[in-house]
């Protein structure tokens, strides 16, 4: 029923815009601008992200997408309309990343055939299309990150290598920003690797995001964010040494420098909870106190009130025994963590 | 290897792990290896075999023998981390038996008080007060076990012994011996809690003045304002 629905939908929007362009009720609307708006029509009733793979829609994907590549192709070089046509090509794949396809290698091979078809245009704007290769590289890894880290290490490793050179200085600056969500995706999905592989895996991606933060076009905050972020995974899946490890020399380095409540509520559970260090959660209170007084943090973000709350909550026990819950939530983490099917 | 590393790792409860840590340890013992057979029957936890169990003695007293006292009381330390009482108790009992004037004895009884606190019974409770006693009596003011023993005295207090009024006594002198320091804090923090908990609104009022004169940044923390109003809201009912 509602692929049918989904077709009708498609069916109707084409026909409305026929019938308003027949009948002079307003202005013709160009092809791409139509496209773009089917699409994004598309994209409301699919809502990509809410889940993934959804079997219902996969023809009226199809349909729409082949719509788009046909147009695309119709206009190589000459008069594509850059920005509807960019938006709904955009639109279409990251729907068709995320909803259309079962497995990576479908949709590795969907993201393949799209990069073959940007890299045989030439649209007016020859950045235009290098930027989109990126972002179909970007919904593609955000896509099955966790699921198939290994397969998109690489695409993400390929993408870069390929694309990043050529991009506009905007896209670059957008990739820059979520490769090192996409370690962390990554590093979460790696959990499922067979233990051999696994640690081979974090270990080379660990360097690449180390590598990534050091990129000073980067302002300090998002960089600390991204450590934060990555920090957090690594504690979630047990790994709270390590995580505090990164933590620590991030604030040996950049000290009060750093203005990112994530960087400090991460350090503070860290340490409260990850390593049992009260010492080292007293001194991130203090320091993200410092940061709000300065104004670089507010005190009504969800985060520094989280930290002080959790400060009070810790405050009558001493270190021994914050040491002794750590060690055990690390042990019930690690233990989930080589549960198969977890 | 069938039962290798990788399965006791994956499944660590699995009787089958368990077997393999007392093999493992049993394995160590012979070939005189204690502090790996240790750690191995560590590993299988408290469903040893009596014959398991007396190897892990004899590996322990091994151990005791060959390392020196930093290590044993750092080991026994890894064992109550890991909530390991009974094997912790064990080895901070042998480390006071060996090193009976060392000069970390305050750190071994504060640690076995814990243990003792730990385990959680009236004999056990009784314990740990009467070694946290002995450390607060012979040390010095200021040193830093005699105030963990100090801290630990106000848990024990304030809890299981349901003397709050004395806890907040101890809770002053730590806050007088350790100003500036988060042992300091977390007595000026206690003592004040204390008193809001039992509803004393004027002095714990007051009691939260003293903590905002010694950290006066807390003022602008969320919790701590909550605790005020409640003081005062207090306040206004008397």
């Amino acid at each position: 029923m509602r692929t049918l629905g989904a077709t009708l939908l498609l069916f109707a929007l084409s026909a409305g815009t026929a019938y308003a362009a027949c009948c002079g009720e307003a202005a013709p609307v160009h092809p791409a601008k139509a496209l773009y708006e089917e699409v994004e029509a598309l994209r409301n009733l699919v809502r990509p992200g809410a889940s993934r793979y959804k079997a219902e829609y996969g023809a009226a994907i199809k349909a729409s997408r082949e719509r788009i590549l046909a147009y695309t192709r119709a206009h190589a070089g000459e008069d594509l309309d850059s920005l509807n046509w960019g938006n709904a090509f955009k639109s279409i794949y990251l729907t068709s990343t995320l909803c259309e396809w079962k497995t990576e290698p479908e949709s590795n091979a969907n993201l393949r055939n799209g990069w073959e078809i940007l890299s045989a245009l030439t649209p007016q704007d020859p950045q235009k299309a290098t930027d989109l290769c990126l972002d179909l590289a970007s919904w593609h890894i955000q896509g099955w990150a966790t699921g198939d880290p290994e397969a998109c290490a690489a695409c993400l490793d390929e993408a870069a290598l390929r694309f990043l050179p050529k991009a506009s200085p905007d896209a670059t600056r957008r990739w820059r920003f979520v490769a090192p969500f996409y370690e962390e995706q990554m590093s979460a999905g790696a959990a499922k690797l067979p233990p051999e592989r696994r640690a081979a895996f974090q270990q080379t991606r660990e360097k690449a995001f180390l590598v990534s933060l050091q990129d000073e076009t980067m302002s300090l905050t998002v960089r600390s964010d991204q450590l934060a972020s990555y920090a957090g995974q690594l504690y979630g899946q047990g790994e709270a040494g390590r995580a505090a490890s990164l933590l620590e020399d991030w604030w040996d380095k950049y000290g009060e420098k750093i203005e990112s409540a994530q960087f400090y509520s991460a350090r503070f559970h860290t340490a409260c909870y990850g390593t049992g260090d009260w010492t080292k959660a007293r001194d991130t209170l203090r320091r993200l106190d410092k940061a709000a007084a300065a104004g670089a943090v507010s005190r009504e973000d969800g985060l520094y009130r989280l930290v002080v709350g959790n400060y009070y909550k810790n405050i009558v026990y001493p270190e021994y025994e914050l040491k002794r819950r750590a060690a055990l939530l690390n042990q019930q983490k690690m233990q989930a963590r080589n549960t198969p099917g977890k | 290897m069938l039962y290798g590393k990788s399965s006791s790792l994956k499944f660590p409860d699995h009787p089958v792990a368990i077997r393999t840590w007392i093999a493992r340890g049993d394995a160590f013992s012979k070939q005189g290896r204690p502090a790996e057979a240790v750690k191995a029957y560590e590993k299988a936890g408290a469903k040893l075999t009596p014959a398991a169990t007396q190897n892990l003695e004899t590996a322990r007293k091994l151990l005791l023998a060959a390392s020196g006292p930093d290590a044993l009381l750092d080991s026994a330390g890894e064992s109550l981390t890991a909530s390991n009482l009974v094997g912790a108790i064990n080895l901070y009992l042998a480390w006071l038996q060996k090193y009976p004037t060392g000069t970390r004895i305050a750190e071994a009884k504060t640690k076995l008080g814990w243990c003792y606190s730990l385990q959680n019974t009236p004999a056990s409770l009784k314990s740990a007060e009467d070694l946290w006693q002995v450390v607060i009596q012979k040390g010095p003011a200021n040193d830093a076990w005699v105030g963990e023993s100090q801290l630990s005295m106000i848990r024990l207090l304030a809890g299981p012994k349901g003397k709050w009024e004395e806890a907040v006594k101890v809770s002053e002198v730590v806050a007088k011996n350790f100003p500036k320091s988060a042992r300091g804090e977390q007595a000026l923090f206690t003592r004040a809690w204390l008193y809001w908990a039992h509803e004393k609104w004027k002095l714990s009022r007051s009691a939260f003045d003293d903590y905002l004169r010694a950290y006066p940044e807390a003022i602008e923390h969320p919790p701590i304002k909550d605790y005020i109003r409640d003081c005062d809201e207090g306040l206004k009912k008397l």
